[in-house]
C-alpha cells in the first residue's frame, strides 16, 4: 500500500514538473511580444518608451508602441487590437485611470503593466495587473523637505502649488504628500495658490500671471513637474522676478529642468527615471509573459502589485549627474 | 482473564487457587436474582452516557463550525457590499459634485468669454439664477475693490467678501474647485465652488456659488444601497462632519462628539490617516475619499445587524440540535430495552447457574448476537454439568491421594531428619579426623625439618672428621719424621763430640806449638838483644844491624804478643769448646729424653689416629642412617600433608552433605506441610463441588 502511494506521489510530481517545464519552455525571451500604448507622448513619456524599446531589444523581445493621443476610445481600440493579435503582455499608460477595469476585461488573460499613471489599487492584481512607476508620494515629500530645510528662520511659509492633470495618480500623490508633509511639520504654511496647469509649460505661465494679479505673497513655488516649473520661470522672466527670492521646485529632472537648475533659476527637482521605468516595465512584462512572478524583481512590493523605481533628489549640487 | 489475578502460592510453589474464580462462584452462590433490573439500567445508562456526550459534541462542533463559516462568509460579503456601497455612493457624490462643478464652469467660461461690463454682468447673473437648482443662491462675484455682484433674485448676504472663505480660497485657483465647509454670512452651512474669474476687466475677481450642505447630506443619506448601513461625510483637514443624517451633528467636528465611542474611534483613525477597513465599536466601517475634494465618506453598518441572520440561524440550529439529542435519547432507550429483553432471560439462567443449579435450561430464539449468546450459554450449561461431574469424581480421588501424599511426606520428613543428624555426626568426626591428621602433618613436617638439619650437620661432621683423620695422620707422619730427626740430631751430636774431642786435641797441639813459638820468640828476643849489643858494639857499622836487630826484637815482641794472644784465644777456645762439649752432652741427654718422649708421642698419635679412624667410620655410618631417616621423614611429611588435604576435602564434603541433608529435611517438612494443606484443599473442593446441583 505504501509503495503504491509513494509511486503515485512520484508520478504526480513528475507530471507537475513536466507541465511546469512545458509551460516555461513555451515562453523564452525570443518569443515575447509586447504591446505598448501611451496616453499622449511628451518628453518624459517618450523617454520611458525609448528605454522600454532598448530593454526589449536587449532581452530579445518584440515591442510595438502606439500613441492614443489622449483619446480614451483610441486607447480602448488599441488594447482590443493587442488582445486579438495575441500579444504576450501589454504596457499601458492610461489616458484615464478609471478605464483600467475595462482594459483588463478586454485584455482577458494577457497581463497588463500600467506605467506612468497608476490606476486604483483595487484594479491591480498580484502578478497579473501590475503598476511600474515611482512612488509619487516620495516626490511630493522630497519637495516639502526641501522647502522646510530652506525655510528655517521663517515663521510663515507661503507656498504656491501647480498641479498636473487632475485625476492623474502623479498629481494626486505628489500634491497630497507635499501638502501633508508641510502641514505635519508644525510650521505655519499657507497654500496661497493651488491649481492645475495640466503638466503644461504655457498653461503654467499663464496661470502664474493670474496668480500674480491676486497680489498674494509667496515664498516657494512647487510644481508637479518640470515643464510647469519652467512655465513659472518664464513668468518670472516676464515679470522680472528673481528666482532666488521665491525658489521654484519641479519634478522629473528633464533635460530642460536640469538646465534650469544649472542656471540657478530652479533650485530643486526630483529625478524620475523614465529610463528606469521603461526598463523595468519591460522586465516585468517579460516575467509575467513567462507566467512568473515579479517578487524577484528589484523594487517590487510585497503584494506583488507594484514595482517602484525610486525617485532621486536633484539640486545644483548633483545636477551634473542627471543631465 | 483480563483482570490481573492475585495468585497465592504455598510453600512448595503450587497455586493455591484462582481467587477471582472462587469469589465469582461464591458471589453467585450468595446472591440470588434481583440484580437483573440493576444490570439492565446500568447498561442502558452506560450506552447513553457514552453516546449522548459524543453526539452533543458532534452536533455542537457542527453547529459551531457552520455558524463560524457562515458568519465569516456573511461578514466578508457584507464587507464587500459595504465597500461597494460606499464606493458607489462616493462615485455618485463625485459625479454629482463634478456635474455641478461642470455646470458652474460652463457658466464661468461663458462669463469670461462675454467679458461683460458691470451691467451685462448683473444681467448674466440674473439669468443664471436658478440654472442649477443645487446652486440655490445662484452665482455671485466679488471684486478686489470690494464690489459684489449677485443675482437680484438671490437673497444671499455678502458684506465682507474679502474675509469670506469662498473668496480667500477662490483666490488660490483659476479652475473652479470646492471650498471647505463653512457657515456663510447668513448662518447656513454651505460649501462653495469658487475660483478666480478672468473676465478681462483687469480687476481681480472671484466667482463663487454655494451648495447647501443639507443637499449634500440628503445625497449622502439617500444613496446608501446597503440595508442597515449609514454614511456621513467628514472633512479631512478640520475633521468636521459635513453631512450626516442627524442634522445636529453637522458642522461639528469628530472630536466634539467624543462621548460617543464610535466617533472618538473614527477620530483616531483620521488622526492616524488610517482609512482602511476596520471594525469600529462593532461597526463594520469603510472609508472612501471623494475625489476632487478634501472629504472622506465614512460608511458603517452595525455588525449585529449583519450577523443577525446568522445568529438567528445559530439559535435555530442549537434548538434543533437539542431536540434531536433528546429524540436520540428516547430512541436509544426504547431500542435498548427491546434488544435487552432476551438478555434478561439469559441473565436469569446465568443467575440460577451462579447459585449452583446447573439443571436449568435457557430457551433461545432468534439469530442475532444475543441469541447466539443464549445458545452459547446453553451449551455452556451442558458442558459445565459434565465437567462438574468429572470434577466431582476427580476431587474425590484427589482427596484420597492427597491424604496418602500427606502420610508419605511425613515419613519422608522423619527419614530426612535422621539422615540429617547422621550427617552432622559424621561431619563432626571427620572434622576431628581432619584436625588430627593436620597435627600429624605438622609434626611430620617438623621432624622432616629437624632431620634435614641433622643431616646437614652430620655431613659437616663427616667433613670435619675426615680433616681430623687427615691431620692426625699427618701428625703421626710428622711424629715419625721427628723421631727420625731426633735420631739424626743424636747422631750429629755424637759426631760433634767426636769433633770437639778432635778440637781439644788440636788445641793441645796448638798449645804445644805456641809454647814452642814462645820459646822461639824468647830466644829471638835474646838474640835481638845480643844483636843489639853487638850492634852497639859494632857502632856505626853496626847501626844497620842494630836496626835489624831492633826489628827482630820487635818481631820477637810481636811474636810473643801474638803468642800471648793466641794462647788467650786458645784458652778461650778451649773454654768455649768445653762449654760446647758440656752443651752437647746436655743436648744429647735432652735429645735422648726427647726421643723417648717422641716415641711415646708417636705411639699416642698412632692410637689417636686409629681412634679417629674408627670414629670417622662410625660417623659415616651414622650419616648414611640419618640420610635414610631424612628421606623417610620427608616422605612421611608429604604423605601427612596429602592426608591433611584429603581430610579437609572430606570435611568440606561432609559439611556440604550436612547442608544438603538439612535442606532435604526442610524441604520434606515443606512437602509434608503442603500435602497436608493440599489434602485440606481437596476436601474443601469436594465440599464446594457438592454444592452444585448436577
Amino acid at each position: 500500500m505504501k509503495k503504491i502511494l509513494s509511486l503515485f506521489v512520484v508520478f504526480m510530481l513528475c507530471v507537475n514538473m513536466l507541465s511546469g517545464c512545458s509551460s516555461n519552455s513555451s515562453k523564452n525571451n525570443d518569443n515575447i511580444r509586447i504591446y505598448l500604448t501611451v496616453s499622449q507622448g511628451d518628453t518624459f513619456r517618450n523617454s520611458i518608451i525609448d528605454a522600454a524599446k532598448a530593454e526589449a531589444g536587449r532581452i530579445g523581445a518584440e515591442l510595438v508602441a502606439e500613441d492614443a493621443q489622449g483619446v480614451l476610445e483610441t486607447q480602448a481600440a488599441q488594447i482590443k487590437k493587442a488582445a486579438e493579435e495575441g500579444y504576450d503582455a501589454i504596457l499601458c499608460g492610461l489616458v484615464n485611470t478609471d478605464t483600467a477595469l475595462e482594459f483588463e476585461e478586454i485584455a482577458g488573460d494577457i497581463p497588463i503593466i500600467f506605467y506612468n499613471s497608476c490606476p486604483d489599487d483595487k484594479r491591480l492584481k498580484a502578478d497579473k495587473y501590475v503598476y511600474v512607476g515611482s512612488d509619487e508620494t516620495d516626490a511630493g515629500r522630497y519637495q516639502a523637505e526641501y522647502i522646510l530645510d530652506n525655510s528655517q528662520g521663517m515663521d510663515e511659509i507661503n507656498v504656491v502649488i501647480f498641479k498636473g492633470e487632475l485625476g492623474h495618480s502623479g498629481t494626486k500623490g505628489r500634491t497630497s504628500s507635499l501638502i501633508s508633509t508641510l502641514k505635519a511639520s508644525g510650521k505655519n504654511v499657507n497654500f496661497v495658490f493651488n491649481d492645475t496647469a495640466n503638466w503644461d509649460q504655457e498653461q503654467a505661465k499663464e496661470l502664474f500671471n493670474i496668480f500674480l494679479s491676486t497680489g498674494q505673497p509667496y515664498d516657494f513655488v512647487a510644481a508637479n513637474n518640470d515643464s510647469m516649473a519652467l512655465g513659472v520661470l518664464d513668468a518670472y522672466a516676464e515679470n522680472n522676478i528673481n528666482p532666488a527670492d521665491a525658489p521654484v521646485l519641479g519634478v522629473d529632472a528633464t533635460a530642460d529642468g536640469c538646465a534650469a537648475i544649472e542656471d540657478g533659476r530652479m533650485v530643486f527637482t526630483v529625478y524620475q527615471s523614465a529610463k528606469g521605468q521603461g526598463e523595468y516595465a519591460v522586465k516585468v512584462a517579460a516575467e509575467l509573459a513567462r507566467g512568473g512572478s515579479i517578487s524577484g524583481i528589484e523594487g517590487a512590493t510585497k503584494d506583488n502589485k507594484y514595482v517602484y523605481v525610486p525617485f532621486e533628489k536633484v539640486t545644483a549640487g548633483n545636477v551634473s549627474e542627471y543631465k | 482473564m483480563t483482570k490481573p489475578c492475585i495468585k497465592m502460592y504455598n510453600r512448595n510453589g503450587g497455586i493455591h487457587g484462582d481467587k477471582n474464580i472462587r469469589r465469582a462462584v461464591m458471589d453467585g452462590i450468595a446472591k440470588k436474582g434481583g440484580e437483573k433490573k440493576d444490570k439492565l439500567v446500568s447498561m442502558k445508562f452506560k450506552l447513553l452516557r457514552v453516546i449522548i456526550p459524543i453526539v452533543i459534541i458532534m452536533v455542537g462542533v457542527l453547529v459551531l463550525f457552520s455558524y463560524q463559516i457562515s458568519r465569516k462568509l456573511l461578514e466578508d460579503s457584507s464587507h464587500e457590499m459595504l465597500e461597494l456601497s460606499v464606493s458607489k455612493q462616493a462615485t455618485q457624490i463625485e459625479a454629482w459634485l463634478d456635474a455641478n462643478l461642470a455646470s458652474f464652469n460652463m457658466a464661468k467660461q461663458s462669463i469670461e468669454a462675454a467679458k461683460p461690463d458691470s451691467q451685462s454682468l448683473q444681467a448674466l447673473l440674473d439669468g443664471y439664477y436658478g440654472f442649477n437648482s443645487n446652486f440655490a443662491n445662484g452665482i455671485y462675484i466679488a471684486s478686489q475693490d470690494g464690489s459684489v455682484f449677485k443675482a437680484s433674485q438671490s437673497d444671499i448676504t455678502i458684506n465682507n467678501p474679502a474675509e469670506s472663505v469662498w473668496y480667500k480660497q477662490g483666490l488660490t485657483r483659476k479652475n473652479m474647485a470646492y471650498t471647505s465647509a463653512y457657515k456663510n454670512e447668513d448662518g447656513n452651512d454651505v460649501v462653495s465652488a469658487s475660483g478666480i474669474l478672468s473676465d478681462g476687466s483687469g480687476q481681480l475677481k472671484v466667482i463663487a456659488a454655494d451648495l447647501s450642505i443639507d443637499k449634500i447630506s440628503i445625497i449622502v443619506n439617500s444613496f446608501i444601497d446597503m440595508e442597515g448601513a449609514h454614511a456621513f461625510l467628514v472633512e479631512k483637514d478640520t475633521r468636521k462632519i459635513i453631512a450626516h443624517r442627524n442634522s445636529s451633528i453637522i458642522s461639528t467636528s469628530l472630536a466634539d462628539n467624543n462621548e460617543d465611542k464610535f466617533y472618538s474611534s473614527v477620530n483616531s483613525k483620521f488622526e492616524n490617516e488610517d482609512f482602511t477597513y476596520s471594525s469600529v465599536e462593532d461597526n463594520m466601517t469603510v472609508f472612501e475619499e471623494i475625489e476632487g475634494t478634501d472629504w472622506i465618506l465614512v460608511s458603517y453598518v452595525p455588525k449585529s445587524l449583519v450577523l443577525a441572520d446568522v445568529n438567528a440561524l445559530r439559535t435555530k440550529l442549537v434548538i434543533i440540535g437539542v431536540v434531536l439529542i433528546l429524540v436520540l435519547c428516547v430512541i436509544i432507550d426504547r431500542t435498548i430495552i427491546i434488544m435487552i429483553r432476551p438478555v434478561g432471560k439469559i441473565t436469569d439462567t446465568i443467575t440460577t447457574m451462579s447459585s449452583g443449579d446447573f439443571t436449568v435450561d435457557a430457551g433461545v430464539k432468534g439469530r442475532d448476537e444475543i441469541a447466539l449468546m443464549g445458545r452459547s450459554v446453553r451449551q455452556f450449561t451442558a458442558s459445565m454439568r459434565e465437567m462438574l461431574k468429572d470434577i466431582h469424581n476427580i476431587s474425590g480421588q484427589l482427596s484420597e491421594q492427597a491424604w496418602n501424599s500427606d502420610t508419605i511426606s511425613s515419613r519422608l520428613y522423619s527419614s530426612a531428619q535422621t539422615q540429617a543428624n547422621s550427617m552432622s555426626e559424621l561431619n563432626t568426626t571427620v572434622d576431628q579426623l581432619s584436625i588430627s591428621v593436620n597435627e600429624i602433618a605438622e609434626n611430620a613436617t617438623k621432624l622432616a625439618m629437624v632431620v634435614t638439619d641433622t643431616h646437614e650437620d652430620s655431613s659437616r661432621l663427616d667433613e670435619k672428621m675426615k680433616d681430623t683423620v687427615a691431620a692426625s695422620d699427618k701428625g703421626r707422619a710428622d711424629m715419625q719424621k721427628i723421631g727420625a730427626a731426633m735420631q739424626d740430631i743424636s747422631n750429629s751430636i755424637n759426631e760433634l763430640n767426636i769433633a770437639v774431642d778432635k778440637v781439644g786435641e788440636a788445641s793441645e797441639e796448638i798449645t804445644k806449638i805456641v809454647a814452642f813459638i814462645g820459646e822461639i820468640a824468647d830466644e829471638t828476643n835474646l838474640l835481638s838483644f845480643n844483636a843489639s849489643i853487638e850492634a852497639a858494639r859494632a857502632g856505626e857499622m853496626g847501626r844497620g844491624f842494630a836496626v835489624v836487630a831492633a826489628q827482630i826484637g820487635q818481631l820477637a815482641q810481636n811474636s810473643t804478643d801474638s803468642v800471648g794472644s793466641i794462647t788467650k784465644l786458645i784458652d778461650e777456645i778451649r773454654v768455649l769448646v768445653n762449654n760446647a762439649v758440656t752443651q752437647a752432652g746436655t743436648s744429647s741427654r735432652n735429645i735422648d729424653e726427647s726421643s723417648k718422649l717422641i716415641y711415646t708421642a708417636v705411639e699416642t698419635f698412632d692410637i689417636i689416629y686409629k681412634n679417629i679412624e674408627e670414629t670417622n667410620e662410625m660417623i659415616a655410618h651414622m650419616i648414611s642412617k640419618v640420610g635414610e631417616v631424612d628421606e623417610v621423614a620427608t616422605t612421611v611429611a608429604a604423605i601427612s600433608e596429602e592426608q591433611a588435604a584429603s581430610s579437609d576435602e572430606i570435611l568440606a564434603t561432609s559439611e556440604n552433605m550436612v547442608v544438603q541433608a538439612n535442606s532435604i529435611s526442610d524441604n520434606s517438612y515443606k512437602v509434608a506441610e503442603d500435602s497436608k494443606v493440599l489434602a485440606e484443599t481437596a476436601e474443601r473442593l469436594s465440599k464446594q463441588i457438592n454444592t452444585f446441583k448436577i
